[in-house]
């Protein structure tokens, strides 16, 4: 096990490795011209450029903002309709069809509206982004709870627990590990699409920015934006991992 | 204490299965303070019995009584039930899932914590309190449901199949300390088991049932004080009743079985 893990980081650094040489090679030599593909010293000097931009951390802020209202939105009201379908079995059944086939049309359809409905500001981007993250999080919610292990809840109602103990403290804790997939999906397509969001229709955030630098045929500055865009889903990512880890089994 | 009157349990008809009588016209009295345990054939219906007094299922027919309250539903001020799948919270510590139950009987913080922890020392994993259930072995984490149970202070136990997922070494050593610890407070036990030596061990007496639908075939006395000790497994009236026990669940066993696969 330990030296599968190993060696899969092996392959994985060497991939990446192998990756960053044939940048370098093709910019160097410039068999790709700088207006395409940027030497990546320069996207690492445009990088360290904009990070000393009070400019770029308004667009960063506008960003976070936008993700966090989203994402919040998106858990409260998707493990609300969650709990509803998993637990209240006639209404689960109402509503799973239509959760799953909403879930399968590509919701970016719905930008253009949310552009019409909110405007160019934040308030589109947030909503559409809420949209995205939502379903993963209610059908996470309800399928966790619906497969809480029999054994835990007849434990706990000879132990004598309520309705909303058994919900808050035995069929909730013990759907997490099953909610959380759902969390870190969502968080990960709400960020995307508020990143999206920007591009497509925004005056600020880093979306916005990374578009109009493309523009301008600026690639170095679209590939800083775009280290910027990864180092955020990465803290995304490992921010959602370490709530994940506290309800491993 | 635990009272079964004329109790008939029949499993409803479904999906072109005929209506199952699990039970039929059970009459029995565990008296207070005894260890009782029910045997039999599996598919005889003795969890289910176990399952009525605990408020988990209600009679078709036929009424249980618990320390003279009629029981409809679970009732964890006078019933405090051991599962055979140990049935422990994983994202709780040892401690917290002693906790867990009185938590829910709304035992505040500090009180739970000094009586979890007492449970604890009782089964010998006090210093486990902050481990967690994936990190202990089968046997520790039925020691750790048993200090669950324990730990509400109620006048009755039941216990079903408790030790049925271990192995023969570990049973026998729980068994022994089940029988210290009953020695040392004075509860009813009510337990379910297929170990023949596990029952004659523990019991006053035995109830051995009948297959499907289960009834009474006849009850065993074993007039043994506890704490009982290992000596006990070795003195002719433990092979007696061992023997007897046996003798009667043979045939039932053998009706069980090959009645199910025919």
């Amino acid at each position: 096990m330990i030296s599968n893990v190993k060696l899969a980081t092996a392959i994985q650094s060497t991939t990446l490795l192998a990756v960053a040489i044939i940048w370098y090679l093709a910019a160097a030599s410039r068999w790709v011209s700088p207006l395409i593909l940027p030497h990546p010293f320069a996207v690492v000097a445009k990088l360290v450029e904009l990070l000393g931009r009070p400019d770029t951390y308004h667009h960063l802020a506008v960003t976070i903002y936008e993700f966090t209202a989203a994402i919040l939105l998106a858990l409260l009201i998707g493990i609300t309709v969650g709990i509803i379908a998993g637990t209240v079995r006639y209404i689960g059944e109402l509503i799973e069809p239509l959760l799953l086939a909403l879930y399968a049309i590509p919701i970016i359809m719905a930008f253009p509206l949310c552009i019409l409905f909110f405007g160019i500001g934040s308030l589109s981007k947030i909503a559409f982004a809420a949209l995205y993250a939502f379903f993963p999080i209610a059908i996470q919610t309800m399928k966790g709870l619906r497969h809480v292990d029999r054994s835990l809840v007849r434990a706990a109602i000879s132990m004598g627990a309520g309705r909303r103990q058994l919900l808050a403290k035995v069929m909730f804790p013990a759907a997490m590990p099953v909610i959380m997939t759902g969390v870190r999906l969502g968080a990960v397509l709400g960020l995307l699409s508020v990143v999206a969001g920007e591009m497509l229709g925004a005056l600020e955030g880093i979306g916005q920015k990374l578009s109009r630098s493309v523009e301008v045929f600026q690639s170095d500055e679209a590939f800083a934006w775009i280290m910027i865009t990864i180092g955020l889903v990465t803290l995304v990512n490992i921010s959602v991992g370490a709530v994940e880890k506290r309800y491993e089994s | 204490m635990i009272e079964f009157q004329d109790v008939s349990v029949v499993y409803a008809a479904s999906h072109g299965i005929a209506p199952i009588e699990a039970l039929q016209r059970i009459s029995l009295a565990i008296h207070q303070g005894e260890f009782f345990t029910l045997i039999g054939p599996s598919g005889c219906g003795k969890t289910t019995l176990l399952n009525l007094a605990a408020g988990l299922r209600r009679p078709t027919k036929g009424q249980v009584l618990v320390g003279g309250n009629a029981i409809q539903r679970p009732r964890p001020d006078i019933v405090s039930i051991v599962f055979q799948e140990y049935s422990l919270f994983p994202w709780r510590t040892v401690l917290g899932n002693v906790e867990a139950g009185l938590e829910f009987r709304g035992v505040p913080a500090p009180q739970r914590r000094e009586r979890a922890l007492r449970y604890l020392r009782m089964v010998g994993l006090e210093s486990f309190a902050n481990a967690y259930p994936r990190q202990l072995s089968g046997g520790m984490k039925q020691r750790v449901a048993i200090a669950r149970a324990l730990s509400l202070e109620t006048p009755v136990l039941l216990m079903d199949e408790p030790f049925g997922a271990l192995d023969e070494q570990t049973r026998m050593v729980l068994g022994e300390e089940l029988s210290r610890i009953f020695a040392r407070t004075d509860k009813t036990i009510l337990l379910v088991t297929h170990s023949l030596a596990e029952a004659v061990f523990l019991s006053d007496r035995i109830a051995v049932m009948t297959s499907r639908p289960g009834r009474i075939r006849k009850i065993i006395e074993v007039p043994v004080p506890h704490p009982r000790t290992p000596e006990f497994m070795t003195s002719d009236l433990f092979h007696e009743r061992r023997d007897e026990l046996f003798r009667l669940l043979h045939d039932e066993m053998r009706a069980s079985v090959l009645g199910a696969e025919s």
